[in-house]
């Protein structure tokens, strides 16, 4: 490996992972959990939280009982050439598919809200190019990158919140645990989605300076990320009710921009939450853009992760053009969700701790 | 050397890429207000019910529906020098949908519309009788990406346009003059001002609301409010009086402010409210529900009749007692008027159901509107007068 560097600090895996979460999917999760479970979305979004650090904590296990290699050297090490060829290139599918439906999304909110007559085509070419730059930056680029959008995302963001509590009826909130099993079930699910993005800790783990806090620093962050989605989902169904949250595709997009301030002397919050749009999008792309094209190079044996990035750009725009319309985006992301999602949260952590564990037994260490 | 290699990079994307959504601002009308009446073919629409889905020429049935106002600031009149003193213009059409009319103004005018500004949505009770017009227009607001979510709503008796035309003596333009007119009088609890993001949402999950509802004053030619238009499942039920808004405010426990006056020896005494607080209590069964709503008052004295002292206890007590009785009275009457006549359940009875019983609300969701006509609703109103002013 040329670029075994431990360069990640604290701050780095922290913010690599919160940005690589939290994407345009918070603009709908109000929405999502609304119709699934009403007004016990926050209490789902608790559960799913947890459900994804223990998911999250394997993958540090699985890392750290290998003594920080990359996720493809661990898997060919414990499941052979093939198979780990085959896990490799699902994975990457996986992100590929992530990816371009988030592209889809992301276009069309984009050309509803600010470029009306831009054409799906030319905004889609200019997302990938931009992503495609960053990532032949390499790794060290890409954390440095992911460091510097956690400040310009949240700050706002969390700032713009705080002014939407205003004219919000918190027992809105109420009632409580009013759900079948079955609906609880299917809002865990779509919850624990909305997590999906936490396996880039297979990607940066390698690379960090001190081992010691990571088990700390993944607890923080998906902390961060609960309390950051719980916040919305309370919000949103403070302003809206659960009713009316149903209804709205992008409820978070909706509340910033009715926020109203006394006096105003800010008016027309569009430009901030178009602004915040491109940037929580942006992150989620090009983090998983540069996984998969990691797996893609080592799969290939390619030499050069900018070779692999280059052949994904067809695959990401041909995929983001295939739903019909937004509509289908969704429901196309729903029928894959729940295969990817056990997949890549359960099953690769989980085999590759069994069979590393079956291993070693084996070999009498 | 790099040089050569930046400059046909740079100049390349500055001339090959085009801008597609370049709109210069002048070239854009900034609608204020949208005033939606009802057209001419509104009431006959059988004709339209025929037409099959699939058929072609559909564009033909240019079926005049909706009457459509937009008011717009003149910004052509401001530039530099002359600051802030525009006046507002109109421009009216006659469309068969909301979208209708947005391109049908735009081909009235030089300039295209933008409806992100707009402050002020005026509805004609036409509108309200007609459920099925008002779902496709509360659906186009809905759905409008851009449309600023937060413009206020109000219900207008007669010709819409005449409102929109309206010059106010106090305010530049009738957004500013309204808005300003429901601020204060938000001030003394009457008609409070209802956003077009507050009735979406309302309808969305109670099924009804009031808006306010202005009328014109025939002799002083001035615009007032006049009450508010009480509409359930988008149909218009009937108005309430500003004195019985205030009423309903304060069962609903909204009210901060305003005045309340009795008669006491031929004359008036006038408390001012400052703090309210109303707890609901649910008794009785899935059957015949019973509400028990209590609503404490405090305020203060403010005026009552030289010569007479009201600074004992014995005194205020029985000015208070006065308060509650008539206030208690009022409300119970308010309540029944909603329960038996409007059918409408302003007071948010539901929502306390759903939100605190959700194990009652669970049995009796699906007859709720039953069950709230047969419901027994007791107001209990309390007031303390907690200050005298500065003299006995």
């Amino acid at each position: 490996m040329n670029e075994k560097l431990e360069f990640v600090g604290k701050y780095g895996l922290f913010s690599t992972i919160v940005v690589t979460v939290i994407g345009v999917g918070v603009f709908s999760y109000p929405n999502v959990m609304a119709s699934d479970v009403g007004t016990d979305g926050w209490l789902v979004t608790i559960v799913a939280g947890f459900i994804c650090f223990m998911s999250l904590y394997l993958m540090y296990k699985v890392v750290d009982k290998n003594g920080y290699i990359t996720l493809y050297e661990i898997m060919e090490n414990t499941v052979g050439k093939l198979l780990s060829k085959i896990l490799a290139l699902i994975l990457a599918g996986y992100f590929i598919i992530e990816v371009s439906i988030g592209m889809r999304i992301f276009v069309e909110v984009i050309k509803m809200y600010l470029l009306e007559q831009t054409p799906t085509e030319f905004i889609l070419v200019v997302m990938i190019f931009t992503g495609l730059y960053l990532v032949r930056g390499e790794i060290t680029a890409l954390v440095k990158f992911n460091e510097i959008s956690f400040v310009i995302m949240f700050v706002p963001i969390i700032i713009v919140l705080v002014f939407s509590t205003r004219g919000g009826d918190i027992s809105n909130v109420l009632p409580i645990l009013q759900h079948s099993p079955k609906e609880y079930f299917s809002g865990l699910i779509d919850s624990a989605y909305s997590f999906a993005g936490f396996e880039i800790a297979f990607l940066i783990l390698p690379f960090m300076k001190e081992k010691k806090i990571i088990k700390k620093t993944i607890m923080e962050s998906m902390i961060f990320i609960t309390i950051f989605y719980i916040l919305v989902v309370i919000l949103c169904l403070m302003f809206f009710t659960k009713d009316h949250t149903r209804d709205l595709l992008w409820p978070t997009i909706t509340l910033i921009r009715a926020i109203v301030i006394p006096g105003s002397f800010i008016e027309r919050w569009e430009g901030i939450v178009m602004t915040l749009w491109v940037l929580f999008y942006f992150t989620t792309f090009v983090n998983f853009y540069y996984f998969s094209g990691e797996l893609v190079k080592k799969a290939f044996r390619l030499n050069d992760i900018k070779i692999s990035s280059l052949i994904l750009v067809p695959i990401i725009y041909l995929t983001a053009l295939y739903p019909q319309n937004i509509a289908e985006v969704y429901s196309m992301s729903k029928k894959s969700t729940p295969f990817f999602i056990t997949f890549s949260f359960i099953f690769i952590p989980v085999i590759l701790l069994i069979i590393k564990g079956n291993r070693k037994k084996g070999e009498g260490m | 050397m790099k040089l050569k290699k930046v400059l046909p990079v740079v100049l390349c994307s500055l001339l090959l890429t085009g801008c597609w959504d370049k709109i210069e601002i002048d070239r854009k009308i900034f609608i204020s207000i949208i005033g939606i009446d009802l057209g001419k073919d509104a009431i006959n629409d059988k004709d339209i019910k025929k037409v099959k889905s699939n058929e072609p020429f559909q564009e033909r049935i240019s079926n005049k529906k909706l009457s459509i106002t937009y008011g717009f600031p003149d910004i052509s009149a401001l530039g530099p020098g002359n600051t802030g003193n525009t006046q507002d213009k109109y421009l009216s059409v006659d469309a068969a949908s909301m979208e209708d009319s947005v391109l049908k103004v735009t081909g009235k005018s030089s300039r295209t519309i933008h409806l992100g500004q707009t402050k002020l949505l005026i509805i004609n009770t036409g509108i309200l009788e007609q459920p099925e017009i008002f779902k496709e227009i509360l659906d186009y607001l809905e759905r409008h990406p851009n449309l600023n979510k937060m413009m206020q709503v109000v219900v207008a008796d007669g010709n819409v346009e005449n409102y929109v035309k309206y010059k106010p003596s106090m305010e530049k333009s009738i957004e500013n003059y309204l808005s300003g007119l429901m601020e204060s009088s938000k001030r003394n609890a009457t008609v409070q001002p209802v956003t077009l993001n507050d009735m979406i949402v309302r309808l969305d999950q109670v099924g009804n609301i009031i808006i306010p509802k202005i009328g014109i004053d025939k002799e002083k030619k001035d615009i007032i409010l006049s009450g508010v238009a009480v509409i359930k499942n988008f149909k218009l039920k009937g108005y309430l009086t500003p004195i019985e808004v205030a009423d309903l405010e304060l069962i609903k426990g909204k009210v901060n402010g305003g005045k309340r006056v009795i008669y006491k020896d031929g004359h008036p005494v006038d408390i001012n409210i400052e703090d309210i607080e109303r707890k609901v209590k649910l008794g009785g069964d899935k059957n015949k529900l019973q509400f028990n709503i209590k609503i404490r008052m405090e305020g203060q004295l403010r005026e009552f009749y030289k010569g007479k002292e009201v600074f004992s206890k014995t005194e205020l007590n029985s000015l208070e007692n006065n308060f509650s009785e008539s206030i208690t009275e009022e409300c119970n009457i308010i309540v029944k008027m909603l329960q038996k006549e409007f059918d409408a359940d302003s007071i948010g009875l539901k929502q306390y159901v759903e939100k605190y019983k959700p194990s009652l609300w669970n049995e009796i969701k699906n007859n709720w509107d039953e069950a709230y006509k047969n419901a027994d609703i007791n107001v209990n109103v309390q007031v303390k007068i907690r200050r005298v002013g500065v003299t006995k």
